[in-house]
């Protein structure tokens, strides 16, 4: 509970200023809800990577994976017939993204385990309830025996027809939608790519809140192992399979050995407490050989951070800046308020409090600002993370194996840390404002003479920024010798907090400097207003590097979104120059491998008349270096060709695929060069479902893919290596590409089969939305920080009318009109929106530079020329000079109600 | 009770140094009522500011009832301003967003004292200063007089051993200062309670039972008011 003192003299002077009070707390809340949101879509996209890396984590001790090629299901029996002492379980597992297209093409998730052991075995792992449907193939026996006794043969028949060959367990959500549209006792069907079978749920299941499958969502369907592992995995060709009936699957058992996404191992409990997994893991590496990588569960959790890493710095940044920009303008607010309440903290020294009452009273205000802005943060926060996802839902949900990604409700833990995160501001902001304030002689605080920063506190500013802005410099210097990131990234807030800091030396020179021409050509009003910009650098310095910041962020946004976005996007045209593109799911889906097709599909569509040809890509993305990497394989030889018939001029790099055809190379992209130290000649290894596979480096290429570094392979070296024959998309080249005729043949073939089709011009601007909505994503949050910031002017000007009541109380009384008063307090607003672009576009393109340059070339490798973002840069000085003078407008109209004997009386 | 002893007080304004004391000796008894006068700039708030222990001597030494105030700690200083020394301001200095008794009320509420109690007593100095009925009402509703009535009744709230009252009648009409300076003109209590009033009105300081004058920050002279 707050002391009555304080509750009298604090809240008392909040609710008589209420709208100073709306201002801090605004800007805290904006503050925290960037803060919440960033960290509720980090929270979410690493539960979704955890979920997409390690579905299902158990309480096993020990994971055998192989990326994404999966690790052979032979293993699961070695591992068993090894014995090794300590190990009570081997269990193996298949998960994939599905589709029912029974139930309008819902995603789900599959799967595949030893369904025995999971659920009826002693431990049910899985800790789930599973009821028998009553529609399963014993029941339906039971009816086809009750037909036949009756002599309904052709009824008994019909019932046998319906049993069909693959049974399933559901979720309870998936049941009960299929019950509602009276589809129980059928098949339900299931799509993987563009690979459809029917299934009988001979079970529902029930989820514990606490159950691994609790977090893939409501729609999955359970298989068992076997059955999953060969309706993953390549099929025959519907031909081969129509001839071949079952014996078919035997033949391709043999030809494309069933294979499992990973392998969990569960130690004996009995022994547990005395087994180190890391030893255990290197026992079991030596088993499973080159034929998959054994993880423990903190290494499996590392591999996992790595994939969100990205994501998490990127939110940080951009949450941190917020709250920096917010804690600057609270430190004003705040500033403003000590100066406001000089006098009445002279009464109160004057009648005998002490300094630490004094400072206790500015910092439990503070702290109760903290709270309400954090109490309207959260709630802005979680809104702002839902309208973030479902911006980008489509992608999100195709990049990860739940298709729901949900923000859910954010943890105890996140609304605790928004609380902390509001009061610290507040309480730092507050810091130095309370000290000034207690620092007054009661003497010199009751005369109410013009209060003029002393010495000391001029010195300590001084020592403060000159020792950050040379702080982040010499960690950006040193940061290969800083952990990770801690150098690039630190070292730049650093600075930039050095430099926002040092906005009223900065400003202050600035003003000096243009000061002698502003006298010459601004009619008076302005040129007052310069004066009072002159005379309290400060007040106005602050507001002004806040202005700047905004515009600095906002300005390296968009010179970094230029600089990337127009050779990315010639990249991208130069290489998608075919008329059509053919994939299964959707178009998000078809890049992430979520959705391949049967091999068979490209080779039928070339056939097809009016096209030229077809050429398969399969995306991959095998473990290298410790890192995910992006492998496409595409037939380079007919790619590279057609290709270049359609872009002659461009991507002469395309060459070089041709000389891989048919051999055991790859092409690397630049970044991939820089990344990871390879270059052509050297030989990289990659894991292969029967061990590593050895691919010597033929060249390099732009290649824009991936940020950790991309390789093309020929396709048809990818299927014999790593016995992968499907294609995720098919690019589609036509004779001619206005042939009508040709054009619905194709899109009658795809719809045929439940694939999809979209024309180049689709495609482009596909991923063109995309790149922006990235850039809408960031622009977002810098706007929440130009918010903050043209709050700040609010507050400033407020101030500045304050402290120029006198003034501009003179100026009304030897006859200025009011309008004339209004344009003095909007020159001084226009003016510091003046002074904070110059400011931010003279900090925005260093930025903009070290991030192109040092940061991404670091990140991924990528280099980028800097294109300033001219067009960008003119609408952001606009819209921030705007902003700042319309923010005057209050403060100005506040001016001129000013009783004149009041505003002249006033010291 | 207060003394100074060859007390100087120099400080900067924006380039200027301003000598506003030079080397005052004097001191102060308890029930003298003491007027300070002189022109403006002449340094007669300082002098105040330095006896009441809101300011400390450059040079020379300040003492209230044996203690030197520059050995004190600025925690000290509060607590004696708090408990042994009363100021009235010639702006009455009321805090605008508390009522007339909380105002009142402020320094014991500063020291502690229960919010009860503390109002209690605040409304008892009202009282004394005729103004119980107004206790409710904001520093704006209240006039000129009612307001440094107030700020007199807070003054005495912890019972001090000195009033120190700077141009108290300096915003109010004739009338009304003769109000006031009749309500401090009761406050001297012999060996118990000293007021020192600066002014700059010859009338306020016939109230007085000694006139001091000061010019440029040295005393002109001090010598006992003839009625």
């Amino acid at each position: 509970m707050m002391p009555p003192l304080y509750r009298l003299l604090s809240v008392r002077y909040l609710l008589h200023r209420w709208d100073r009070a709306v201002l801090i707390i605004a800007s805290i809340a904006l503050g925290v809800a960037t803060l919440v949101s960033s960290r509720i879509l980090t929270q979410c996209i690493e539960t979704a990577a955890t979920e997409t890396t390690t579905p299902l984590k158990r309480s096993s001790d020990l994971f055998v994976h192989n990326g994404e090629v999966g690790v052979l299901r032979s293993v699961v029996d070695d591992l068993r017939n090894a014995n090794v002492p300590g190990i009570a379980s081997v269990q193996p597992l298949v998960y994939e993204r599905i589709s029912l297209p029974g139930l309008d093409d819902r995603s789900a998730v599959l799967i595949g385990t030893e369904l025995s052991f999971q659920l009826l075995g002693g431990e049910n792992t899985l800790k789930v309830k599973v009821e028998a449907t009553r529609e399963g193939p014993l029941f339906q026996l039971a009816l086809v025996y009750a037909a036949v006794k009756a002599g309904k043969f052709t009824e008994a028949s019909e019932i046998y027809d319906r049993i069909p060959g693959r049974l399933i367990i559901v979720s309870r959500a998936l049941y009960e939608e299929r019950k509602r549209r009276g589809a129980s006792g059928t098949p339900i069907v299931v799509r993987f790519g563009s690979r459809d079978i029917s299934c009988l749920p001979i079970g529902v299941v029930d989820v514990e809140d606490d159950s691994p499958l609790a977090s893939l969502g409501k729609n999955f369907v359970g298989m068992e192992i076997g059955q999953a592992a060969r309706f993953v995995r390549s099929g025959p060709a519907p031909a081969s399979a129509a001839v071949g009936g079952a014996m078919i699957e035997t033949v391709w058992d043999a030809a494309f050995p069933q294979r499992v996404n990973r392998i969990d191992l569960f130690f004996d409990p009995a022994t547990a407490s005395k087994l180190k997994p890391d030893d255990m893991a290197v026992t079991v590496q030596y088993i499973v050989g080159g034929r998959g990588k054994t993880y423990t569960q903190e290494t499996q959790g590392q591999s996992t951070q790595e994939i969100v890493n990205g994501f998490q710095v990127g939110f940080l940044l951009c949450s941190l800046g917020a709250m920096v920009v917010g804690l600057f303008l609270v430190y004003n607010a705040l500033s403003v308020t000590v100066a406001e309440r000089r006098h009445d903290i002279g009464i109160l020294r004057s009648i005998g409090a002490t300094r630490g009452q004094i400072i206790r009273l500015f910092t439990i205000a503070a702290v109760l600002l903290g709270i309400i802005g954090a109490a309207f943060g959260v709630p802005l926060g979680i809104a702002m993370a839902r309208l973030t996802l479902n911006e980008f839902r489509e992608e999100l949900g195709s990049i990860f194996l739940n298709p729901e990604v949900d923000p859910g409700s954010p943890s105890l833990a996140t609304l605790g840390f928004a609380m902390l995160a509001g009061v610290l501001t507040s309480l730092l902001a507050a810091l130095v404002p309370a000290l000034q304030a207690a620092s007054d002689e009661p003497a010199d605080a009751v005369r109410r003479s013009a209060d003029n920063v002393r010495g000391p506190w001029q010195i300590a500013h001084k020592v403060t920024c000159a020792t950050l802005i040379a702080g982040g410099v010499a960690m950006i210097l040193s940061r290969h010798a800083l952990p990770h990131r801690v150098g690039a990234f630190g070292g730049m807030m650093t600075t930039l907090i050095g430099l926002l800091l040092a906005a009223p030396i900065i400003v202050g020179v600035l003003v000096r400097l243009v000061q002698p021409v502003l006298r010459r050509i601004l009619p008076i009003e302005a040129r007052l207003a310069a004066d009072n910009l002159i005379r309290s650098p400060g007040r106005t310095g602050v507001v002004i590097g806040a202005l700047g910041a905004g515009v600095a962020v906002m300005i390296q946004t968009a010179g970094v979104g230029k600089s990337n976005e127009v050779p990315v996007t010639k990249w991208l045209y130069e290489l998608v120059q075919a008329e059509h593109f053919v994939f299964a799911g959707n178009l998000a889906s078809a890049t992430s491998s979520q959705a391949p097709m049967e091999p068979h599909v490209p080779l039928e569509l070339a056939k097809l008349p009016g096209v030229e040809r077809a050429t398969g890509l399969r995306y991959v993305r095998p473990e290298y270096n410790g890192t995910v990497v992006f492998m496409t394989a595409v037939d380079v030889a007919p790619f590279a060709d057609a290709t270049q018939k359609r872009a002659p001029s461009g991507l002469p790099e395309l060459d070089k695929l041709r000389k891989i055809a048919g051999r055991p190379e790859v092409v690397i992209s630049d970044n991939f060069t820089l990344k990871h130290g390879i270059k052509p000649g050297d030989t990289i290894v990659l894991p292969g479902p029967n061990g590593p596979v050895n691919l010597l480096v033929a060249g390099s290429m732009i290649d824009y893919s991936w940020s950790r570094g991309s390789l093309m392979i020929d396709r048809a070296v990818y299927a014999k290596l790593f016995r992968d024959e499907r294609v995720d998309v098919a690019h589609v080249f036509m004779n001619d590409p206005n042939d009508a005729v040709a054009i619905d043949r194709l899109k009658s073939y795809v719809a045929d089969r439940g694939l999809f089709t979209v024309n180049n011009k689709t495609i482009r601007s596909f991923f063109t939305d995309l790149i922006d909505r990235v850039y809408k994503l960031a622009y977002l949050q810098q706007i929440i920080v130009g918010i903050v910031a043209s709050l700040g002017v609010v507050t400033a000007l407020l101030i500045s009318v304050l402290q120029r009541k006198r003034e501009l109380g003179l100026l009304l009384a030897v006859g200025a009109t009011p309008g004339q008063v209004i344009r003095s307090v909007l020159a001084e607003a226009a003016l510091m929106g003046v002074f904070g672009t110059v400011l931010g576009v003279l900090i925005g393109l260093p930025m903009q530079w070290y991030v192109l340059q040092v940061v991404m070339v670091e990140e991924s490798g990528f280099s980028f020329d800097l294109l300033v973002p001219w067009r960008q840069a003119i609408l952001i000085s606009i819209g921030a000079i705007s902003i700042a003078t319309l923010a005057g407008l209050l403060p100005a109209l506040h001016a001129v109600r000013m009783r004149i004997p009041d505003a002249i009386a006033y010291e | 009770m207060i003394e100074l002893h060859d007390a100087t007080k120099t400080y900067e304004q924006g380039r200027r140094v301003v000598n506003a004391v030079r080397g005052v000796t004097m001191s102060v008894t308890g029930g003298e009522f003491v007027t300070i006068m002189g022109p403006s700039g002449s340094g007669k708030s300082t002098l105040m500011h330095l006896m009441g222990a809101l300011d400390t001597p450059s040079t020379g030494r300040a003492i209230f009832q044996g203690q030197n105030l520059q050995a004190m700690s600025d925690s000290e200083r509060s607590l004696l301003r708090r408990t042994r020394i009363g100021f009235v301001f010639q702006a009455f200095n009321l805090l605008p967003t508390l009522t007339a008794a909380e105002n009142v009320a402020l320094p014991l509420l500063l020291g502690g004292t229960a919010r009860r109690l503390a109002m209690g007593r605040a409304i008892e100095c009202l009282k004394n200063v005729g103004l119980d009925e107004r206790k409710d009402h904001y520093p704006e509703e209240l006039s000129g007089g009612e307001m440094q009535r107030v700020a007199v009744a807070r003054a005495l709230i912890a019972d001090p051993d000195a009033v120190l009252c700077d141009e108290p009648t300096g915003n109010l009409d004739t009338a009304t200062s003769r109000d006031i300076l009749e309500l401090l003109s009761k406050l001297p209590a012999p060996n118990r309670r000293a007021v020192i009033l600066v002014t700059h009105d010859p009338s306020a300081a016939a109230y007085g039972t000694r006139l001091v004058k000061i010019r440029d920050g040295v005393i002109e002279s001090d010598e006992p008011v003839r009625r």
